[in-house]
């Protein structure tokens, strides 16, 4: 098949929201891609206005990959598909750098890749990319509703605040677009780790029904049955469920001085002196 | 008429002093070709670092005078070399009476040494004439030139030629094509062990892909390659100064501390390195505030144009939250300047984390509503969680009662009854001791067979000024 009906063939799949037939159909689409040249944007392909046409074509099929990878639970698909739309973005004659694009395909795959980076706790990773995104021009991180949504939601992360982050993700209508709800699960699981993380240090004992609502979850649900979500989903080895609350222990064991690292720094240094005099 | 005689007699004078400026800089730039000559036959390259402890201010010296350059180059290739062509191009013929009854030393072959020191002059020469198209189309050149050499002697010469190579490309903004040529350059120079020029291209890579903040090549590069141990120490503080910077926004602050703190201490401590003394100092308090200590005031006293981060520190120092955005906002353009900016705004967190220690260490018991009021914050749920992740990160000790809605602080611990104090104290030890062996690592000490010759052929005197040489190190690329 020609790469104009592949492409044509993928743009209506995608519009008909078919994704498992748009991953099959990638493959060979890439392929073509490569034979004609259009796959990396090198100053070679971009100079007259036809090349660049065609690569927008191809940077529009990366993107379709990258959508459809995410929504078919293709994870590493979807980090494959960012890494080569990351030349795209970032050429001058494809897109104008100098200008502010604001909530574009562009910004709305970067956010995406920026909420993949958090929901699996890459935050060095996000601050990587970060980094590249405010030190470019055509990005405005305030005015673009698609990027600061990752950005806010990282820093209430980092401050504990996590009632906005929980407002945040509970209505639909905060999401800047539907792709959004796909890590809303795997967000809200990582939230509720972060909260019993805290809350084992932060208290002594705490009534089971306030400990819910710290957490989230419904009040109907019963005390068991509560427990054991904690236990498969949050290592909570030390809380101990009685009397409708909540103990917390505490390992206290730094306290001892350890005499046998003593006795070891000692001989140390007076193995070093020894060496001086 | 008697003014235009003064006139007369004044520009007499002039040029007689130009002249004789004139000769004596053709004079050092001669003594120093024989200084680089006997670091060739000798293999000594202290007689390199001596030559280039003279290269600063021979470089002002250079842009006031047009016609040197081209002299020095006439005199010293034939008239049929290819290199004198290009040369004179670049930096300007001479006129015909000018070259005149100085010897020229036509009939020996010109050292390596010597050639590529010509090359390094042209090139400074340009870039303070801000010729820079020209400097450019003489890279690719001089990168060919130190391609069709192999000479450990050269080292420290190219060191430098590079550095400039990639200056101008980084003053045409022209970042991505070096690259390749940077790679090269850095593969060659680690396979023949030539420590210089190894540690000035890494650290010139860096430079390169920082510009672009380009993170994942810099970390991904500092993690393949090894550098050279022995390298001048103002390479290494550009090394330390750039993995500061890397592991700081990979959110690893205390590596990123140690790594500023050996910047500041291994840079010259001339005037010529003052500017990177500085944003490496703006880059340690930022660290330092991350990692949640305040910076000495002194620290502020020190340097000029602190203020943004001496608000900034005020600000998170007294955990005022709206301070900290009014700043932020006041300093943005020289945060973004300094290339901080993104360190900085992380800080918001750590201004509500002071705000909480503060509260916590003045009262024993508070209700959460005033710790919510107290640090503006949104409500009282948000403060119960905000608290409790101050808690858990170690920022304050104390714990929440839930049901009454107030937040009690643990008794202090006496920290002489844990092992705080012994970990402190081992740690200083370690440093003190590291520190005595690397000194005792760093002397010199010459080879048993050869204590007689050295003792004879190098002057007492000699041997003095070649140490002040090293001692100084090369300081020049600071200037930029």
């Amino acid at each position: 098949m020609s790469l104009q009906s592949l492409t044509a063939e993928i743009y209506s799949l995608f519009e008909k929201e078919k994704y498992d037939q748009c991953q099959v159909l990638l493959a060979p689409i890439k392929l073509e891609l490569i034979k004609h040249n259009l796959l990396i944007p090198t100053p070679a392909n971009t100079q007259t206005k036809d090349q660049l046409n065609d690569l927008k074509i191809a940077q529009r099929i990366l993107e379709i990959g990258a959508l459809s990878s995410l929504l078919t639970n293709n994870y590493s698909g979807f980090e494959n598909y960012f890494a080569q739309l990351r030349p795209f973005y970032s050429n001058g004659k494809l897109h104008n750098l100098n200008k502010v694009h604001v909530n574009t395909d562009a910004t709305k795959i970067i956010s995406l890749y920026l909420l993949y980076l958090l929901s699996q706790g890459l935050i060095s990773k996000f601050h990587i990319e970060l980094e590249i995104i405010y030190n470019s021009n055509h990005y405005d991180v305030e005015q673009d509703k698609y990027l600061a949504f990752p950005v806010h939601l990282e820093s209430n992360l980092m401050e504990g605040n996590y009632i906005k982050i929980w407002k945040l993700l509970k209505e639909e209508a905060n999401l800047p677009c539907k792709e959004y709800t796909h890590f809303i699960d795997t967000l809200i699981t990582a939230l509720r780790f972060e909260i019993a993380k805290s809350l084992e240090k932060t208290y002594e004992s705490i009534p089971i029904s306030n400990c819910k609502n710290l957490l989230y979850l419904p009040q109907e649900q019963s005390d068991a049955a509560f427990e054991k979500i904690l236990r498969d989903t949050f290592e909570v080895d030390n809380w101990r469920f009685e009397n409708g609350a909540i103990y917390f222990t505490k390992n206290e064991s730094e306290l001892q001085v350890d005499n046998e690292s003593v006795i070891k720094n000692v001989l140390g240094y007076a193995e070093q002196i020894e060496s001086i005099v | 008429m008697a003014d235009t005689k003064a006139d007369v007699l004044m520009k007499d004078t002039e040029e007689e002093v130009n002249a004789s400026v004139f000769q004596d800089l053709i004079h050092e730039i001669e003594s120093s070709f024989s200084l680089l000559g006997k670091a060739a036959s000798s293999f000594d390259n202290r007689y390199i670092s001596k030559v280039f402890r003279d290269l600063g201010p021979l470089r002002r010296k250079l842009a006031n005078n047009d016609k040197v350059l081209p002299t020095i180059i006439t005199n010293l290739y034939p008239a049929n070399h290819p290199s004198r062509e290009y040369l004179l191009r670049f930096v300007g013929n001479v006129e015909k009476s000018e070259s005149m009854d100085v010897e020229s030393e036509n009939g020996q072959a010109i050292v390596p040494e010597v050639e590529l020191y010509v090359h390094l002059l042209a090139q400074v020469y340009l870039l303070d004439k801000e010729k820079l198209s020209e400097l450019n189309e003489l890279s690719d050149i001089v990168i060919g030139l130190m391609k069709s050499f192999n000479r450990r002697s050269l080292d420290f010469i190219q060191a430098k030629v590079w550095f400039y190579v990639c200056r101008v490309k980084e003053l045409l903004g022209d970042l991505y094509t070096i690259r390749p040529e940077l790679l090269y350059g850095l593969r060659t120079a680690t396979l023949r062990h030539d420590i210089e020029t190894t540690a000035s291209i890494i650290t010139l890579l860096l430079r390169n892909y920082l510009l672009c903040h380009d993170i994942n090549q810099a970390s991904n590069l500092v993690e393949k390659v090894e550098f050279p141990e022995n390298a001048g120490n103002a390479l290494v503080a550009r090394y330390y100064y750039y993995l500061a910077r890397i592991n700081a926004i990979q959110l690893d602050y205390s590596t990123a501390h140690e790594c500023v703190i050996a910047a500041i201490r291994k840079a010259p401590q001339t005037h010529l390195a003052k500017g990177f003394i500085q944003s490496a100092t703006k880059l340690s308090i930022v660290i330092e505030l991350l990692m949640g200590d305040i910076p000495a005031l002194k620290v502020f006293k020190e340097h000029q144009n602190f203020e943004p981060y001496f608000n900034v520190t005020r600000a998170v120092r007294l955990g005022d939250l709206k301070l900290f955005g009014e700043v932020l906002k006041k300093y943005e353009t020289n945060f973004k300047n300094d290339d901080n900016f993104t360190l900085v705004s992380r800080l918001r967190q750590n201004v509500i984390k002071t705000g909480i220690r503060i509260i916590s260490l003045s009262y024993s018991k508070i209700s959460l509503k005033d710790i919510c009021i107290k640090l503006h914050l949104d409500s009282e749920e948000s403060t119960e969680y905000i608290v409790s992740k101050a808690i858990r990160d170690g920022v304050i000790e104390a714990t929440i009662n839930h049901q009454k809605g107030y937040m009690q602080s643990n008794e202090l611990l006496d920290v002489y009854s844990t092992k705080l104090p012994q970990t402190e104290f081992d740690q200083r030890i370690k440093f003190c001791l590291s520190l005595h062996n690397e000194s005792v690592k760093a002397m010199r000490y010459p080879n048993d067979n050869d204590k007689q010759n050295v003792t004879k052929e190098v002057e007492a005197s000699e041997e003095i000024e070649l140490l002040k040489a090293i001692e100084e190190g090369d300081l020049d690329d600071f200037m930029d």
